[in-house]
């Protein structure tokens, strides 16, 4: 206690207590109330003092202490059961203590206290309890220095004890057991903890929370005169639950340890963290340095051994990536990895796959056996070192790709494919002569693409895709694929031969590509295609013929048409044989809407197993859900669907002008399903 | 009578300043939207919406058209009688393919939410969108696939005001559209979940 106290206002000295001892008048206990007193920073109201002249029983009490940082005590009462004193020391054994703190509630303690008046020796020890806790510790201060051992230090209410700092409508719950030391000497301040927690916590909003999260950990510290904290820390964690949006952590799945060295100063409040590790099972290493000012993070070089796959996605990346299409993926392999950060910014990374396998719930793509080294550079940083990737197999949207490298570079938002590349497609491919994408992760996702087809064999195309069979090479060219606002589209003309004849897709678009419902548009004309393939793979009964086709206009929303202009005929001037299967007919006469209904015509059609025709051809134009349809020629106020040639000569003549297209869409879909041949009723 | 030509005069004006004036007004057809919106709220939340409490099967005229009408002035609305105001009361169309895939994703991921909507973590907001209300009664793990589900229901939301609004060629209908949703989710809201009032507090139903 300093001799600088100032007595102020009332020193009201009243001796009100006499204690007679024996037949003479003695003064064996003196009692004073001394109003107000005050020193530098502090300041008393209501001291009362009972003090023995002989030693014995002694108390203070104070009904109010201000202390500095706006700390007030209340209801102090101090009380020596045995005061010693002499002309050099103070002793006071069996003390109790009781106040009232604004943080700490009601706090009461036992302990004891010996000092030399002159200040050169002080040593105590307490136990103390709160309503937020108990502590015991002990003080020893001499010429060498001081020491606090803090024996046991329990909190079970680390809300109350946090109330006035902790930010409104946040809450803290568990409790925290603490040992530890600091101790001060030769201009040194020393100190370790060590403590085990388990904390229920959360923010206001709910973004940051924990649930019985297990925190055990323990704290070396060291400063050497006014300088920085020199700090060593080990952090396990290894129970509970944490959420940091949109991160979720369950911690006996994944428990961690952390160990780190880092220079504290507390001036300028920078963490220059020398060196950390951070293990967590099932999810690999992170060690590097950083350096923080307060929680900012300004530079850091971090590296990442034998990160799993598996893990990292599920815990770190999965939650980035719900409602995308990579939120379903399933992968194995190892990564290794290393990112700068400079300036409050990543500055250049680093990330190796060994032996990657991914596979996505929906079977929308796949690949296996992924290995590769991928560099990037922000778009200000030098150009990093050219990026490879390759991969034994791998699958896109059902379309499977053979083992292939490639070859790119990425910077910034932008990623560029080295050109001439090629992608293996079921012994044919795709030659990538240019691929840019710009601005990743951001509304102005920009692409090109061009590239050569190398042929491939649509027969297996179409049976990989789960489409109806094609037969025919898939050639040609992607001249100028680009996506840009959200729409695909296709520059050029894409040309494929298909079927003995040509396929040419102009004016293609897909508009929200990913959207719930995808736009797309195109034009479609089919030149010579040879009807006898398309019929056997179409299962329809068997026509020998060339068919031209177009397709115009077509625009379908969630890949359900709404429009087009489609028109289907036999070529002219062309001298290929021309027959039709009795089912065919039959097939044709039930998607144009009609049956022959009477019983010759039935029985003719028995009869005959094909016959000739002279064309045949269909024409439908889809607006507003109708079909408008008509044929290859006008006849007997209908239109010819097949208009037949010699004996037996059959002729297929529609009538139905108007079709409502999901009733056309049913009659094409049920003469297609058919296995064993019209059932002519 | 020296002052006919300019009483005939007078009058002819009058009469081109009328006609002048006749427009034909395509009023925001209320009634059908709401229909359109219990349509596809059914089919979202399906028997557990509270029963169409003011079914308007009438084909009245909506209360702003009424209003709107009593502010014209007298030689409109005698006009507006002999020349009844053009405005479309029939069904919205709302059975177009991308409405249809919307609604369908809708009630899909409504079968995930209906235990937050149930035990007020999330309540639906005085514009027609979700919102969260209150994180704590979301255990950890769900947090971020529920703060998901509801940013992934409020685009379809908006898809959806917006798609039938250009499914009836009015985009300008889309913020009355969003207004009648609003009303309809509410009022069709099941008992104990919560939504917002017109000041933005929330209010369990």
């Amino acid at each position: 206690m300093t001799a600088v106290a100032r007595l102020t206002c009332t020193l009201l000295l009243c001796l009100t207590g006499f204690v007679l001892a024996g037949p003479a008048l003695a003064i064996d206990r003196v009692s004073l109330s001394i109003g107000d007193i005050e020193g530098e920073g502090w300041h008393a109201e209501g001291l009362d003092l009972r003090l023995p002249l002989r030693g014995g029983e002694a108390e203070v009490r104070v009904k109010r202490v201000q202390l500095p940082g706006d700390t007030q005590l209340t209801d102090l009462r101090l009380r020596c059961g045995d005061l010693g004193l002499t002309p050099t020391t103070l002793r006071c054994d069996g003390a109790t203590l009781s106040t009232t703190l604004p943080w700490l509630g009601k706090v009461e303690g036992a302990g004891e206290l010996t000092m030399k008046l002159d200040g050169s020796r002080v040593e105590g020890q307490w136990q103390l309890t709160t309503d937020v806790g108990t502590a015991e510790f002990a003080v020893k201060s001499d010429d060498g220095g001081w020491t606090v051992d803090v024996a046991e230090l329990t909190i079970t209410e680390p809300g109350a004890l946090l109330a006035d700092w902790l930010p409104a409508d946040h809450g803290v719950e568990g409790w925290l057991a603490l040992e530890g030391r600091l101790r001060a000497d030769d201009g040194r301040t020393r100190a370790w903890l060590e403590w085990q927690s388990e904390l229920t916590a959360h923010d206001a909003e709910g973004r940051l929370a924990s649930e019985a999260l297990a925190l055990d950990g323990r704290l070396l510290a060291l400063r050497h005169g006014a300088g920085p904290w020199a700090l060593r820390t080990s952090l396990r964690s290894d129970r509970g639950q944490v959420y940091a949006e949109p991160i979720f952590l369950d911690l006996d799945d994944h428990p961690l340890h952390l160990t780190a060295g880092a220079d504290w100063h507390p001036e300028t409040g920078q963490l220059d963290v020398r060196q950390f590790n951070l293990n967590q099972q099932g999810q690999g290493e992170l060690s590097g340095q950083a350096l923080l000012t307060g929680l900012e993070l300004q530079t850091a070089r971090v590296r990442l051994r034998n990160g799993r796959a598996g893990g990292l996605y599920s815990v770190y990346a999965h939650p980035w990536l719900v409602g995308s299409n990579l939120d379903q993926l399933t992968l194995q392999g190892r990564l290794d990895g290393a990112l700068e950060w400079r300036d409050g910014a990543p500055h250049a990374a680093r990330l190796q796959a060994h032996g990657v396998q991914l596979d996505d719930a929906d079977q929308r793509f796949a690949l296996r056996d992924f290995n590769g080294l991928v560099n990037w550079a922000a778009a200000d940083a030098e150009a990093p070192a050219d990026s490879r990737v390759q991969w034994r197999e791998a699958r896109l949207m059902q379309l499977p790709l053979g083992e292939a490298r490639l070859g790119f570079s990425a910077r910034g938002r932008d990623v560029r494919l080295q050109p001439r590349q090629v992608l293996p497609i079921l012994g044919g491919g795709l030659r990538v002569n240019q691929l840019q994408v710009a601005e990743i992760g951001t509304d102005d996702l920009d692409i090109l693409f061009e590239a050569d087809i190398l042929p491939i064999d649509l027969g297996e195309l179409t049976r990989e895709l789960g489409w109806p069979p094609l037969s025919g090479i898939l050639s040609g060219n992607l001249p100028e694929m680009t996506y840009r606002d959200g729409h695909l589209n296709l520059g050029g003309t894409l040309i494929a031969q298909v079927f003995d004849g040509l396929l040419r897709v102009d004016d293609l678009s897909l508009e929200d590509p990913f959207g719930p419902a995808p736009v797309f548009r195109a034009d479609l004309r089919m030149r010579s295609w040879d009807l006898d393939h398309f019929t056997q793979v179409l299962q329809v009964g068997r026509i020998e013929g060339l068919v031209h086709a177009d397709v115009l206009g077509l625009h379908m929303i969630g890949w359900e048409p709404v429009a087009f202009d489609a028109r289907a005929w036999s070529p002219e001037r062309t001298r290929e044989r021309r027959r039709i299967s009795q089912r065919a007919v039959e097939d044709i006469a039930q998607i144009g809407g009609s049956t022959p209904a009477d019983w010759v015509s039935r029985q003719f059609l028995r009869v005959f197993d094909a016959f000739r025709y002279r064309r045949l051809g269909m024409s439908c134009r889809l607006e507003q859900g109708i079909c408008h349809m008509d044929g290859v020629a006008p006849a007997n106020g209908g239109y010819y669907l097949i208009e037949g040639r010699s004996i037996p000569r059959i002729n297929v003549i529609g009538f139905a002008r108007e079709v409502s297209w999901p009733a056309l869409r049913q009659q094409i879909h049920q003469a297609l399903q058919q296995d064993d041949g019209p059932v002519v009723q | 009578m020296i002052a006919s030509p300019w009483r005939f005069g007078a009058l002819f004006s009058a009469l081109l300043l009328l006609s002048a004036c006749v427009t034909i007004n395509v009023y925001f057809p209320t009634v059908a939207a709401e229909r359109a919106a219990d349509r596809i709220i059914d089919d979202v939340w399906g028997p557990e919406a509270q029963q169409r409490s003011n079914p308007p099967e009438e084909e009245g005229e909506p209360q702003s058209q009424r209003l709107e009408r009593q502010d014209q002035p007298m030689a409109m609305r005698v006009l507006n009688r002999v020349v009844p105001t053009a405005h479309a009361q029939a069904d919205l169309e709302v059975e177009t393919p991308r409405i249809r895939e919307l609604t369908s994703r809708m009630r899909d991921r409504h079968s995930d939410l209906r235990a937050h909507y149930e035990s007020g973590a999330i309540g639906l907001t005085n514009d027609g969108l979700l919102s969260i209300r209150d994180q704590s009664a979301i255990p950890l793990a769900d947090r971020n696939r529920v703060r998901n589900l509801v940013e992934q229901d409020n685009n379809d939301r908006r898809a959806l005001y917006r798609e039938i609004a250009e499914a009836n060629n009015r985009p300008d209908w889309e913020g009355d559209i969003r207004r009648t949703f609003t009303e309809r989710w509410q009022s069709r809201l099941p008992d104990g979940w919560y939504y917002q009032d017109s000041r933005g507090n929330w209010r369990q139903k």
